[in-house]
This record gives C-alpha cells, structure tokens and sequence, in this order.
C-alpha cells in the first residue's frame, strides 16, 4: 500500500508540476537558461533581504520573538490560499484520474497519494518563503544546532494541516451533493465558497481582535497578538513555534501527531467510502434528461462584433473554472483581505488611538503617495493573469483570430478589455481604501491617481498581451497546463519591479514641486511610454510579425 | 472563385515546404486536395485563409488579395479548421450567435439558418448544451453550422470527414454538392479518397509542396494510362514523385 502511494504521489506531483526545467537533463547541474531558476534568484534575494531588515528592525526593539509568529501566520494564509486554489483541481478534475481509475488502486491509495501532491506543492511554497527566514533568524539569535533540527521537523509538519483541513471539508461538501451538472460552475461555486468562507473568518476574527484588551499605543506588540490570535485558531501553529522556541518540545509535537493521526483517520474514513464516487460525480458529464429547446427570440439577440466578442472574451474566464481560478479567484482573495484588514485598522485600532488617528486624519497626498498607491495597483495587478494568457488559453482554436473578418489590432484591443476592467475595479478599491484610511485626501486627488492608474493598467495589459502573443503556449492538453508551464509570468514580474523603479524615480525626480504639476508629469510619462507600446503594436501588425507564432 | 497564383513559403531559409504552387478553383465547383501526410495540404489551406503569411505569390478570394486586402477576403471565406474543439465552454447556441455576430448576420437570418442548418444535422437537441460535452462529430456538425450561416462564396474544408458518422458524412456530402450547384466554391481536403472520387468535379494532388496533378480523376486514369482506383491512381503519383 505504502509502495503504491509513494508511487502514485511522484507521478500525480511530477504531473502537477510538469518541467520547471530546473536543472539541465543533459548534465544535471542548474539550467541557466530556465526563466524559473532566474525567478527563484529573485525572489530568494528579496525575501532574504526583507527578512534582515525586518530582523535588524526587531533586534532594535529588543522583540526578536514577534518574528517566528508574524512568519507563520502569513505562511499558514498563503497556504490556504494555495491549498483552495490547488485541492479541487487535483482531488477532481485533475487528467491523471482518468489514467488511475482503470488500475487496481485502492481509494485511500489514490486519496492519500492526492493529499501527498497537494503537500508536496506546499513544501515548494514553504522552502521558497520560510527557509530563509527561519535560518536567518537562527543565525540572528545564534541558535544551537537543535533550533535548525527543529526548523525541518516544523517545515515538515506544517503544510499538512492547512491540506488534511480543506480536504475534509472539499470531502464533505461532495458527500452531499448527488450530481454535478456542470463541472466548471460546480468549481466556481466551490471557490467562491471558500472565499465567503475566508471572509467569515476574517470578520470573526477582527471582532476577536476589536473585543481584545490590546494596548493600542504598541503597533508591534499588536501585530504579534494578532499573529497568535490567527496561530492559536490554526491549532497546530503555536505548537510548532513553541517547539523552535525549545518549549516543551516533546508535549507539543505530540499534540501536533494527535492532531494529525485525528484528523487523517477522519479523513481516510470519509474519503475510503466516497472519495472514488465522487470522482465519478466531477468527471461524468450530465446532460440534462429534459431537453430544452432553443428560444431563438431570446437566445439570439443581435450584437456588433466587436461587442460581442469582447463579451466572448470575459464569457471563455468565466465558464471555465480553471481560467477563473488561476486568473480572477487569486486576486479576489487578496481584495477581500485588503478590505478587512483596511476595516480591521479603522474600527479596531485607529478608532481607539487618537494619536494615530490625528496623525493619520492629517496626512494628505503627496507625490511619494501617490507613487506607493500606484505601486500597489501594479502589484496586485501583476497576480491577474489574464492578458498574459489571453492567447495560450485558447489553444489550437488562436487561428481564429487570423481568419475572422475583424482586424488583428481591433482583435489586440479587445482582448486587453477584460484584464482593464479588473485592474481598474482593483483601482477603485484601493482609493477607496486609501479615503477611508486618510480622509482627507480629496476625491479629486484620488480621481487624479486613479486617471493614472489607468494608464498603468494599460500598458500593464498591452504589454503583458504582446509577451503571450510572441510567446504563446497553445499546444496544452489540459487547461491547468496553461498556467502551470507558462514562462512567461517572469515577465510580469519584472516589468513590475521595472514600474516601482520608475515609480521611486518619479517621486525622487518630483519630490519638491507642486502635486499637481508632478501628478500631470507622471500622467505624461506613462501615457508617452503606452504610446509608444501601441505604435509598436500596430507597426508589428502591419508588418505581419505580431501574429506570426499564433497558427 | 479562389485564384492561388505562385504562392511558395518555408519556415526555415532555403527549404521551401511550398514551392511555386498554381492552382485556380472556379466558382460552382468542388475540388479536393489530396496528399499524404506533411505534403503541404494544411499550410495552403492556412495561407488561403491569412492564418499564415505567403513568403510569394499571392491568393485572391473573389478578386480580393489575403495578403493586401485580408479584411474584404476573409468576409467570403468560410474555414472548417483541422480540430473542430473550439469554444468548449460556450453553448452551442452561444457559439452560433457569435459566429453569426462576427459575420453580422441579421436576426431573421440567422434564425433560419439555425434551425435548418440544426435539424439537418440532427443538433436540435444540443443547442442549448456546453460544446464541451458534444462528442468530436457533433463538435464538427456544429462548427459546420457556425460557418455556414453567412453563406461565403468560398466554402474551405480541412479534413472535414473525420469524426463525422455515416449519416452526418451522407448529409455533409450532400450539403458540399448542394452549395457547389448554387454557384460557390467548395474546396477540401482530405485522406479519404473515396470522398473525393465520388464527390469531387476536379482533385489536385500535392506532395513535398508541388502540385503533381490537377483535373478530373478522368484526366488523371488518362495521364496514368490505367483504369484503376483512385486510391491506386494516387499511390501510383506518389511514388513516382
């Protein structure tokens, strides 16, 4: 049995994963040419940088023990997310199951080598974003050998909770329900669950916190109560990190095996009996008994064509459940999170410190304002991958494009609508935000940036379109595949970086001159640079070069 | 009328996979395109349809040049792709709608067209279900149907029998001969050479890029100076190239 699952679990993960082309097949060392390998030097290079600072900020306080907690608690919410966004899919719908189920393999077999490949994928996120920091911190506090024994018995037993956790409850939401008519709204309905859920939690939780003895003039002590506050619900958090802490670490491991050993009998109870029919409830198709005839009346309403295929193209994101999750649900998720968190700091802790909330109520907008607001669009917006898709999601059906009797650049502009949409509803909120935190900030000013936001958003899409065009991945057999073995996020990545440079630029450049003459100046340097990108545009299109791998 | 005028393209420098190709498809006719795997049958088909660029030559659809006047060309010009799983997540209604948006069809016509087009391939029923659920014949029927409600002049089919059951392929064949008689253009290709014996006025036979042959399978038992299959016909031109 042991044997079959650690079998199956390699295959399900190298599957889920496909060719990240780490390292060279030929000579096995670190392909240099892979764009992940130059991504991971990025990101290991910020998160260890970030991680020194915040050290270094705490060894001056003299609260170096705030750090395990406030680590952990972003890491347990991350993987959640990951794990929602991960679970259905591979429980479900991922292709493999159609090879699997015609071999002798048992249910819990199958079942737990899925849960393996969730956890597998999580220990990627983990050694990715907690490695680091947890060796830094060791080296920081000149830790003892056991602390780093320590750091790997945790880093293994912690993604596991979040997986057993949302997989008992994915299991008990397909217990009770008979059939799924439509496998992709079935998905979306889950997912959105889930972020009702997540929001739920969130409101209880600020309540806790509101209701909480806090002492409002200490902003780091809050935010480590806070994070114990989320440890403590996540149950087998706070163990973990009492056992780096040399705390009791015999007792709390234990409980963190009970824990586990209780919920895997759960979860191996309910999925031995059911998880194999509910696999036949997501990959069977049922087609309603009673046919319902076309009322061409209403069914076929005339529209202009281009309308109708801008419509088309927010249709093809949202009836697919894949291209909803991977390009809309994620950032969903973090908006949900920026609201209550934006809440959570008004009602809960500026409400209560009136210094704070002087200081606050004081500050209006400047240049370096307006640059950290546009620096946040454009990083939530780097996590839609809408246009950077926009090609590859529809596979060999891009020729399309090529013979329909619409231009190729009206085509271009339509397919940047839907990423333009959300960037700018993400613009709205984030001003919004910005009004309720800072009151203030004029709505002019805010309509100001949010003019720019725009432009940014623009260019942001224009650009990310062109890099899928260049570089489409249209040979995939399963939709995931799309997102999973797409190289070209990297360029989102780093056009990112590239506007908070410009942005950091800006406000160094505009630092002292009047606001308006320097928002007029930032609208003139971004609406020149989408000039520039939309000449490119056109001038490759009419050379026939734009298009030329989409055939 | 489809006028291919010494188109050749390659896709690396030196080696022409299409080399100076002629061919001239008249109005009211229906020719099929023959020959073997990676002959070049495809990449014709997408040159005359602007999904591919012409390295030289040019290809007029009604007069109109793919390559200076895609616009006004593509407007006559209905393609049955090679794979027909296109907009899987659409109903097949939907999907109606928006090829008849594309090619601004007007409401009365295109409910007509729908409804016949529809019961002749047996697809009532299916309209309103996600095409995603369709099997590969009825996501070819329908596909069938999306191009056809603007009625083009030039009617281009890439391998359009596979997949399709006996009685959709009768119908198919039916509807290519019907739509050659009211004076358009039917060309495609295919492998099935027993398709293109009993329904085609001319074939043109392609292999390595060139033309081998054009004209009536008559012409062909004639050049070949035997009175065999066309299936024979053809092996016998392959081979010799």
């Amino acid at each position: 049995m042991i044997k079959n699952i650690i079998l199956l679990t390699k295959i399900s993960t190298r599957n889920f994963l496909q060719n990240l082309n780490l390292l060279d097949r030929k000579t096995k060392r670190i392909n240099k040419k892979s764009m992940y390998v130059w991504l991971l030097i990025v990101v290991i290079l910020a998160i260890t940088f970030v991680s020194n600072e915040i050290l270094n900020m705490l060894e001056d306080y003299g609260q170096m023990s705030i750090f395990l907690n406030i680590l952990f608690t972003i890491a347990i919410i991350i993987m959640f997310m990951q794990t929602i966004i991960a679970s259905m899919n591979i429980l479900y719908f991922s292709k493999d199951l159609e090879y699997f189920l015609p071999m002798p393999i048992k249910a819990e077999e199958l079942l737990l080598s899925k849960v393996n490949t969730i956890i597998n994928i999580l220990y990627g996120t983990e050694l990715l974003f907690m490695l680091i920091p947890l060796l830094l911190y060791g080296i920081s506090t000149t830790a003892s050998l056991s602390y780093y024994i320590y750091v790997l018995l945790a880093l293994i037993l912690l993604p596991i909770f979040p997986v057993l956790l949302i997989t008992i409850i994915t299991f008990l939401i397909m217990k009770f329900i008979k059939k799924i008519k439509n496998k992709n709204k079935f998905q979306i309905i889950i997912t959105i669950f889930f972020i009702f859920l997540i929001a739920f939690a969130e409101v209880l939780f600020i309540k806790t916190i509101i209701s909480s003895q806090f002492d409002y003039d200490q902003i780091g002590v809050n935010a480590n109560k806070i994070a114990e506050t989320i440890n403590h619900s996540m149950i087998v958090v706070n163990p973990l990190i009492s056992i780096l802490n040399k705390n009791q670490v015999f007792i709390n491991l234990a409980k963190v095996i009970v824990i586990y050993a209780i919920m895997y009998v759960i979860l191996i109870g309910i999925g031995k009996r059911t998880y194999i029919k509910n696999i036949f409830k997501a990959t069977e198709y049922n087609k309603s008994k009673h046919k319902k005839k076309v009322n061409f009346e209403s069914q076929c309403k005339i529209q202009k064509p281009l309308t109708s295929y801008a419509k088309n193209e927010f249709k093809n994101l949202i009836k697919n459940a894949i291209f909803f999750m991977q390009t809309i649900y994620p950032i969903c998720l973090i908006m949900i999170t920026f609201v209550f968190l934006t809440i959570y700091f008004k009602v809960g802790i500026i409400a209560k410190n009136e210094e704070l909330s002087g200081l606050l109520g004081e500050m209006n907008l400047t240049i370096e304002g307006v640059c950290i607001i546009l620096g946040i669009i454009q990083v939530l917006c780097s996590l839609i991958n809408i246009s950077i898709t926009a090609i590859s999601r529809q596979g060999s059906n891009a020729i399309f494009m090529k013979y329909i009797p619409i231009s190729l650049y009206k085509q271009f502009l339509l397919k940047n609508v839907p990423q333009i949409i959300i960037s700018m509803i993400i613009s709205i909120i984030i001003l919004i935000l910005c009004k309720i935190l800072f009151p203030i900030i004029s709505i002019m000013n805010l309509v100001l940036v949010f003019i720019i936001s725009i432009v940014l958003s623009m260019i942001n899409s224009f650009l990310m379109l062109i890099v899928d065009i260049k570089r489409p991945k249209l040979n995939w057999k399963a939709e995931m595949d799309i997102f999973r073995q797409n190289e070209n996020k990297i360029f989102q990545y780093v056009w990112t970086i590239t506007v908070v440079v410009i942005l950091m630029y800006i406000k160094r450049l505009f630092e002292n001159i009047n606001l308006y003459i320097a928002i007029l100046a930032t609208f003139i340097i971004f609406t020149v640079i989408f000039i520039i990108i939309n000449m490119y545009v056109k001038k490759q299109i009419n050379k026939n070069k734009l298009f030329k791998k989409v055939i | 009328m489809i006028e291919i005028k010494n188109i050749s393209k390659s896709y690396i420098k030196g080696a022409k996979i299409i080399d100076n190709l002629n061919l001239e498809i008249q109005d009211g006719e229906i020719l099929g395109f023959l020959g073997p795997n990676g002959a070049g049958k495809t990449t014709v088909i997408k040159m005359m349809t602007g999904i591919l660029e012409i390295d030289e030559g040019d290809i007029l659809i009604d007069g109109k040049s793919i390559k200076n006047e895609p616009y006004e060309a593509k407007k006559n010009i209905g393609l049955i792709p090679d794979s027909p799983d296109m907009f899987l997540n659409l109903k097949g209604i939907e999907y109606l709608n928006f090829m008849a948006d594309i090619y601004k069809v007007g409401k009365e016509e295109r409910i007509k067209a729908i409804s016949e087009l529809s019961k002749k391939f047996d697809m009532e029923d299916a309209l309103n279900e996600k095409i995603e659920s369709y099997s590969h014949g009825m996501r070819q029927k329908i596909i069938i149907i999306g191009v056809l409600l603007h009625k083009p002049k030039n009617w281009i089919l890439d391998e359009p029998i596979t997949g399709l059951d006996p009685k959709a392929i009768y119908d198919l064949k039916t509807m290519m001969k019907e739509y050659a008689k009211d004076g358009n253009v039917v060309f495609f290709s295919t492998h099935i050479l027993e398709v293109a014996e009993n329904l085609c006025d001319r074939v043109a036979i392609i292999n390595k890029g060139k033309i081998l042959f054009v004209g009536k399978i008559d012409e062909l038992r004639e050049k070949m100076k035997e009175n065999n299959s066309l299936e024979e016909l053809f092996m016998e031109i392959i081979s010799d190239d």
